[in-house]
């Protein structure tokens, strides 16, 4: 019983004044499927989550996702379909309260209520593990980066998405916030596919239930993680530093 | 004058005055191009020049001083400015416009009440004219065009030969890194914003013999810069002389068939249509 | 936040405005009128700038159209004075709906200096088309051509009492437009696009049509100060959309920038008093415009624009 996949990403191509930074990329992910993009610094990662959320144009190449063509779509349009991003940096709003912060991206969630009630309670549970609920009507700068972090990435949550990309998520964060990123990510249950562009590779072999290797702007190799881990060139390349 | 002649004749005063608001915008886009702000005030500079240009030849009957006094003045005003305000606001982005255009005010309200509302004339230093066998061109207009290239190219030369020159380009490129590089830039920030006030103010010198000096003939020396380089784009000093040269070009021929307001209205629209079509400038190269 | 608070102190504010006419001596009566319509037009701009935090140079543009069509119609006697106002008001719509795809895809300074040019370009086209539209030196509405009817009475638009209550009334729909966006919670979305344009969008808000929405709002409630402004001075004239009347609108929106609604109000009314006792000593007074916005961008160098960047004292 083969399903469609959620997101089809193919010979996907993206080149800046002649320095090409993503080439033939070719990508799938299934419904409910979490994997992870990993690769060196420059690989084109952050690039090709860009061109996935709609930031980017590509070069060349299409975007399936739900079975249509998304490659033309702006970025508010394929996030309404679905489709989630967290930036590098941390992007929670600075001059609202984080209520609003949570509020505003839960407004946009209208239209995917059936999950609705059992995902939001279960984001507040995490924000509330986090302490953070009792601060809710304070700007984010009383946060700790971690906890804004927790936040932002609870705002991604919140808009109910089906296809939820975290671009490098645990950067600066401790164990213990970290630990609550994982939480987030189980709250939104196995129906919720997830793309997570990471260095922490530990983070990532406890999550991810593939793994892609980009280098250099081509994939180099995908699979499990335990065959990323074990194979030649990926420690050659990245691992084995 | 038949069409051809005027034709002609606008191709010519078109080139004068595009060559001379040149000069203008190139000091605009310099003062965006190093300290990257948008200066509102830049206007006021130029009508300095043309003012004090009047007063000396009032005072000493020899003008030609004034093309090196009001340039020295105003760049002298422009560094004031820039260590009491545009350092205090840090240079953001919002802050400087609004302080600028009250500075725009000052200048101009200030010297509403020194010299009065009236258009205050200087004869030209050269009255002899050219003859052609269209018509006859004012030798003057031809050696304002004549110094406008003149002190371009010494401003270009200056930028591309000297040290000096190369720490201005070298902030405008990356202020970071430049102060990494032990470049003062607090100083290049003074100098360049006072390079950019005298070369407005020569403008505004060369000018008076022309068309007099007004409190107000501040705001069409913004209009014309920043028409300049809105299509020159931002930062770019050839862009911004390109564009300023075919903009005044644009506005002498349509200024001779039909009015100056005309000749502006069109002007504004031209830059408006090539925004949309080009929004980073025509010639693509923003010196970043 | 305080809904009922800002509320009533914004229905106590208007009973003041109300009553003041009862109270006010003839002269600080019509300029009392004057700073309302002029409010209309500071409520319009800081739609722009405090929501969403867009320094227009070009604002006299959609001013002006509500103006000169407004004036022109009466004095053309094509049109009663109400229908005047509406076509007026509309034709700002209109205006603002033109210009807004090509400003409203600019930001920053390219923004303002797009919106400086056009509005210039308004300006000289009015003093181009000077037979129609009396260029510089302005054209008088006439007086009798502005009365109303209304039922069985004729309202004498001339009459200080007229000319006031309908400067309230045009100021209690531009200052309710921006506490409906307060207490609807839209604001929160604005000053969320203000901040981040582009996190706005991620979270998949169409962030164009928003700024489009609010753009539409200001032109239109402009076009409104310049439609009354026409029939309470009983004049319009080519130095009302001049850059002045660009840059007035943003010193009144930052002076009293610390309210949501009523800052707009505060702003208008204390510079507004200030020329007009500045203007017996000096023809000069506009500097006192130039020192106003110095003064206030250097007071708080960070502070009043960071203010208005970040968010409003709640009123």
């Amino acid at each position: 019983m083969s399903k469609e996949p959620l997101l089809q990403v193919m010979d996907l191509t993206k080149k800046f004044d002649g320095a090409t930074v993503l080439e033939d990329v070719d990508l799938t992910i299934a419904e409910g499927e979490k994997i992870a993009v990993i690769g060196p610094n420059g690989a084109g990662k952050t690039t090709l989550a860009n061109l996935i959320i709609g930031r980017l144009r590509p070069t060349r190449g299409r975007i399936i996702y739900m079975g249509r063509e998304i490659t033309g779509l702006p970025p508010h349009m394929r996030a309404r379909l679905g489709i989630s991003y967290t930036l590098q940096s941390i992007g929670v709003f600075r001059t609202l309260t984080i209520r609003e912060n949570v509020e505003l991206a839960e407004k946009t969630a209208l239209g995917r209520n059936h999950r609705r009630e059992y995902v939001s309670s279960a984001i507040i549970q995490v924000l509330e593990m986090a302490g953070i609920t009792s601060q809710m009507d304070r700007p984010p700068s009383v946060l700790s980066p971690g906890h804004q972090r927790i936040v932002e990435v609870a705002m991604a949550a919140m808009t109910m998405p089906s296809l939820l990309i975290l671009d490098e998520p645990t950067q600066g964060l401790g164990e213990q916030d970290i630990g609550l990123i994982n939480r987030m990510i189980e709250a939104l249950g196995d129906k919720t596919s997830l793309m997570i562009i990471e260095h922490n590779v530990e983070f990532v072999l406890k999550i991810a239930e593939r793994i892609v290797v980009l280098d250099r702007g081509r994939i180099l190799t995908e699979g499990t993680p335990e065959e990323v881990v074990t194979n030649e060139s990926v420690q050659r390349v990245y691992l084995g530093r | 004058m038949d069409p051809l002649s005027a034709f002609f004749l606008g191709v010519l005063d078109g080139l004068t005055e595009g060559l001379l608001f040149a000069l203008v915008a190139i000091g605009f886009t310099l003062s965006y191009g190093i300290l990257r702000i948008v200066n509102l005030t830049h206007g006021e500079f130029y009508m300095i020049g043309a003012v004090m240009t009047w007063v000396l030849y009032e005072a000493a009957k020899n003008p030609l001083y004034s093309l090196i006094i009001a340039p020295l003045f105003s760049a002298f005003l422009a560094v004031i400015i820039e260590r009491t305000v545009l350092s205090r606001i840090k240079y953001a982005p919002e802050p400087t416009i609004i302080a600028t255009a009250g500075l725009l005010y000052i200048i101009q309200q200030s010297t509403l009440m020194v010299i009065g509302p009236y258009s205050r004339s200087v004869p030209p230093p050269l009255s002899t004219v050219i003859s052609t066998p269209w018509f006859g061109y004012s030798s003057y207009k031809i050696a304002v065009a004549l110094a406008s290239i003149m002190i371009a190219a010494t401003l270009w030369i200056f930028l591309k030969r000297t040290n000096l020159g190369l720490r201005m380009r070298c902030v405008q490129q990356d202020a970071e890194l430049a102060k990494n590089f032990g470049i003062n830039v607090r100083k290049i920030y003074s100098l360049g914003f006072g390079l950019s006030a005298a070369l407005a103010a020569a403008a505004g010198v060369l000018i008076v013999p022309i068309r007099q000096a007004h409190y107000l003939m501040g705001f069409d020396a913004l209009l014309m810069s920043l028409l300049a380089v809105t299509i020159g784009g931002m930062g770019s000093l050839r862009g911004t002389f390109l564009a300023s040269v075919m903009i005044g070009l644009f506005g002498g021929i349509v200024a001779v068939f039909t009015s100056p307001t005309t000749s502006r209205i069109l002007s504004i629209m031209l830059v408006v249509v090539v925004v949309i079509f080009k929004p980073h400038g025509i010639l693509e190269c923003v010196k970043k | 936040m305080n809904t009922r608070h800002t509320i009533v102190s914004y229905l106590i504010i208007l009973l003041i405005l109300y009553l003041l006419q009862f109270v006010l001596p003839p002269y600080p009566h019509s300029l009392m009128t004057r700073i309302m319509v002029f409010a209309i037009y500071a409520s319009a701009y800081n739609l722009l700038l405090g929501f969403l935090g867009m320094i227009s140079l070009g604002h006299s543009m959609y001013f002006g159209a509500g103006l000169y069509v407004t004036g022109l119609l009466i004095i053309n006697k094509l049109v009663d004075p109400f229908s005047a106002i509406i076509i007026g008001v509309f034709s700002a719509t209109l205006l603002g709906v033109a210009t807004a795809p090509i400003l409203l895809r600019t930001r920053g300074p390219m923004f303002i200096i797009l919106t400086l040019m056009t509005s210039l370009a308004f300006y000289y086209a009015v003093i181009l088309f000077n037979n129609v539209t009396g260029g510089e030196q302005g054209l008088v509405l006439p007086l009798e051509r502005l009365t109303l009817p209304a039922g069985k009475f004729l309202i004498d638009l001339t009459s200080p009492v007229a000319r006031y209550n309908a400067a309230l009334l045009g100021l209690v729909i531009a200052m309710s437009t921006s506490l409906t966006i307060y207490l609807k919670k839209y604001s929160t979305l604005l000053l969320a696009i203000k901040e981040n344009e582009d996190r706005t969008e991620l979270l998949g808000y169409d962030v164009y049509r928003h700024k489009l929405t609010v753009f539409l709002l200001s032109s239109t409630l402009s076009g409104l100060s310049g439609s009354l402004y026409s029939i309470t001075a009983r004049y319009i004239g080519a130095s009302l959309v001049s850059v002045n009347y660009s840059i007035m609108p943003l010193l009144w929106a930052l002076l009293g920038g610390q309210g949501t609604v009523l800052g707009p109000l505060v702003g208008t009314t204390f510079l507004t008093v200030i020329i007009d006792i500045a203007s017996s000593y000096t023809s000069s007074y506009l500097i006192i415009v130039g020192i106003s916005l110095l003064a206030l961008v250097l007071t708080a160098p960070e502070g009043l624009l960071g203010r208005i960047k970040t968010r409003w004292l709640r009123v």
